[in-house]
């Protein structure tokens, strides 16, 4: 029993600290002893990991392939915040007041909320990437825009499971305006769990970026982006199967540890909250 | 039920005031649910006194909630029709805009709510839950209002206010939340003081401690009261007048002593009757009133305790009786009244015994 609650522990750890190596990596990436992630080595193509100068090898025109995971990772982690934040900011105002207004401003807001999340997402994202562009400011943008609906969904559950309580009772018992129910006694008990859920969605994103960018829809080609270094080793899956697998790996471990630092977090404001 | 005559209180020195702080005129709280329509609270009307405490008894749904969340205009997110009149130092709060309500509310009349473990905000620290009430009415700042809310802690006997202060509801036993939930009700200092089962899920010994508290504050502070409870036990000996509901109208209203030494409506003696005794042998059944409130009964035409009454008899089915005058301050809605007709009912020594312990 012990064992299996210290591995818990051990697994969490490691989860936050890869997110960590991630972060840190990705923002100091030209400050690392790492070949650029466009510098062309003709005579050392598709070297295996563990060469000398290329730790991980590199790819079929000679670049290293670390240093275009680490850079691959900015395009990861700036396209997940945006969808974090852009989510939780708007997704969380529309759903608190949804919640709390009910009636006629309810309906209006969540219907709006529906007709986005009822289209398949990758074929609304594919007509939004081709109308918007395919900058990382575009991709960042239109994937926020879509992780809205689901972010305001979970506040805006969140907002009715507590606008019964007798605490926002006593708020408008005492005279409070809706302005401040919402600020004081709905927004701090309802942002916590966003949060978490926020985490696994940023592991959600990643990979719908991933998968936009193997179908060459996500930043164009210089730009090295995990999606897109897969997509580039597939035709040497057969004799040189790490092109695919490692940036397939690094994005595996990294959805992982935001879905196990998400559920970690969940966990522990469900325990506030009961409080 | 119209045109009730208005069982007027008076102040605890019996001399009747002119200017009541609160009066409460056919107060009727329509849900519409499934198209069809509930009457929650049924043409009830009353008048408080300044510094006077009034307590509403009657069993879960009976409406004693409802008629406060009511008056204090809390119902208007919830799709319930509220007529009648409810004036606050003149103002019928009934008719009053939303905006005017909330000047009302916290400042002129504080409220109290049953479950301390859910009436404050558990992620904020219950000093902040105190002063913001005073931010919101007397636009103080942050750190007035601070300083302010661990005086108003100590007001309440929380010890070491300032300690307490910077801590969370979970931290704080279910007492002390519920003394918290007081000091921000106080802190505006109202006149009229609402106390909604506030001490309903505490344990015995913390329900008498709050109780007197209560007394305290509202002696202090000259504030008027309304005890609202189930329990019978805890209006006994601290309300100057007891109003009992039943399926959501007062069906009996006076003085305390004279209402539970001399229960007219025989609700009102099935709920003394209820009460253990100290001294009855071992393994005595509890008297109980067999049923429950029926919504059906509600809507009937007759009296709406008729199905579970023992006096009930064709009269009861055919009309609900009003709620009539009997003698100074005193008021029953029944057609078999106790005592009418000649016959006083016999004065328990349980109640004078409950009633000498709160003297």
């Amino acid at each position: 029993m012990r064992g299996a609650v210290a591995r818990h522990g051990i697994v969490r750890t490691l989860s936050f600290v890869w997110i960590a190596l991630v972060i840190l990596a990705a923002i100091f990436a030209s400050l690392l002893p790492i070949p650029k992630p466009d510098a062309l080595d003709p005579f050392r193509r598709l070297l295996l990991p563990g060469s000398a100068g290329h730790l991980l090898g590199t790819d079929d025109l000679g670049r290293d392939i670390l240093s275009r995971l680490i850079y691959g990772a900015r395009v990861s982690l700036i396209v997940g915040a945006a969808s974090f934040v852009c989510g939780l900011i708007a997704g969380g105002a529309i759903g608190i007041v949804a919640g709390y207004a009910k009636g006629k401003v309810e309906r209006v807001l969540m219907w709006a909320m529906d007709v986005i999340l009822s289209f398949p997402a990758l074929v609304l994202l594919i007509g939004l990437v081709a109308y918007v562009g395919r900058s990382l400011f575009d991709i960042s943008a239109v994937l926020g825009f879509l992780a809205i609906p689901i972010y305001a969904r979970i506040a805006r559950a969140q907002t009715l499971s507590f606008t019964e309580r007798d605490f926002v009772l006593a708020a408008r018992a005492s005279g409070s305006r809706p302005r401040d129910i919402l600020l004081y006694e709905l927004l701090p008990n309802v942002w916590p769990p966003m949060v978490a859920y926020g985490l696994v969605a940023v592991g959600l994103t990643i990979v719908v970026e991933g998968s936009l960018s193997f179908l060459g829809l996500s930043v164009s080609a210089p730009t090295p982006s995990w999606g897109g270094m897969i997509a580039g080793g597939e035709n040497y899956l057969r004799n040189d199967p790490g092109l695919v697998l490692i940036p397939s790996a690094v994005m595996c471990l990294t959805v992982l540890a935001f879905n196990i630092a998400g559920e970690a977090l969940g966990a522990k404001t469900s325990k506030v909250g009961r409080a | 039920m119209t045109g009730t005559p208005v069982a007027a209180t008076s102040r605890p020195d019996g001399t009747a005031s002119a200017d009541p702080l609160l009066v409460v005129e056919s107060l009727t709280t329509t849900f519409g649910i499934d198209g069809s329509e509930f009457r929650a609270v049924d043409g009830v009307s009353f008048e408080l006194q300044r510094g006077a405490t009034l307590g509403i008894v009657g069993e879960s749904g009976s409406g004693k909630s409802v008629l406060t969340r009511s008056i204090l205009g809390l119902l208007r997110r919830q799709r319930a029709q509220v007529t009648g009149s409810a004036r606050f130092e003149g103002r019928d709060l009934i008719s009053a805009p939303e905006k005017e309500l909330r000047g009302i509310r916290g400042a002129g009349i504080g409220i109290i709510f049953q479950d301390p473990m859910t009436a404050l905000n558990p992620v904020m620290k219950v000093g902040k839950q105190v002063a913001e009430v005073l931010t919101v009415h007397k636009g103080m700042n942050r750190a007035e209002a601070n300083r302010r809310a661990v005086e108003l802690l100590d007001e309440v006997h929380i010890p070491s206010a300032r300690t307490r202060a910077g801590q969370y509801p979970h931290e704080l036993s279910g007492g002390m939340r519920q003394r918290v939930a007081i000091a921000a009700a106080i802190a505006c200092r109202p006149r009229l003081l609402i106390a909604d089962e506030a001490t309903t899920a505490l344990d015995v010994t913390i329900q008498a401690e709050i109780l007197d508290l209560l007394d305290e504050l509202r002696r202090d502070l000259h504030m008027s009261m309304l005890l609202i409870s189930h329990d019978l036990g805890v209006v006994m000996g601290r309300c100057d007048h007891v109003a009992v509901m039943y399926a959501g109208r007062i069906v009996e209203l006076g003085r305390t002593t004279d209402v539970l030494v001399h229960p007219m409506m025989p609700y009102t003696r099935g709920l003394l009757d209820a009460i253990p005794k100290v001294d009855d042998p071992a393994h005595t059944r509890l008297a109980v009133i067999p049923g429950q409130i029926s919504p059906a009964h509600v809507r009937a035409p007759g009296c709406s305790f008729e199905s579970r009454c023992a006096l009930a008899d064709d009269q009861c089915r055919a009309a609900a009786p009003e709620l009539q005058p009997a003698g100074a301050e005193r008021s029953y809605a029944c057609w078999h009244p106790a005592g009418a007709d000649g016959g006083t009912v016999p004065v328990d020594e349980r109640i004078e015994s409950t009633l000498g312990q709160a003297r």
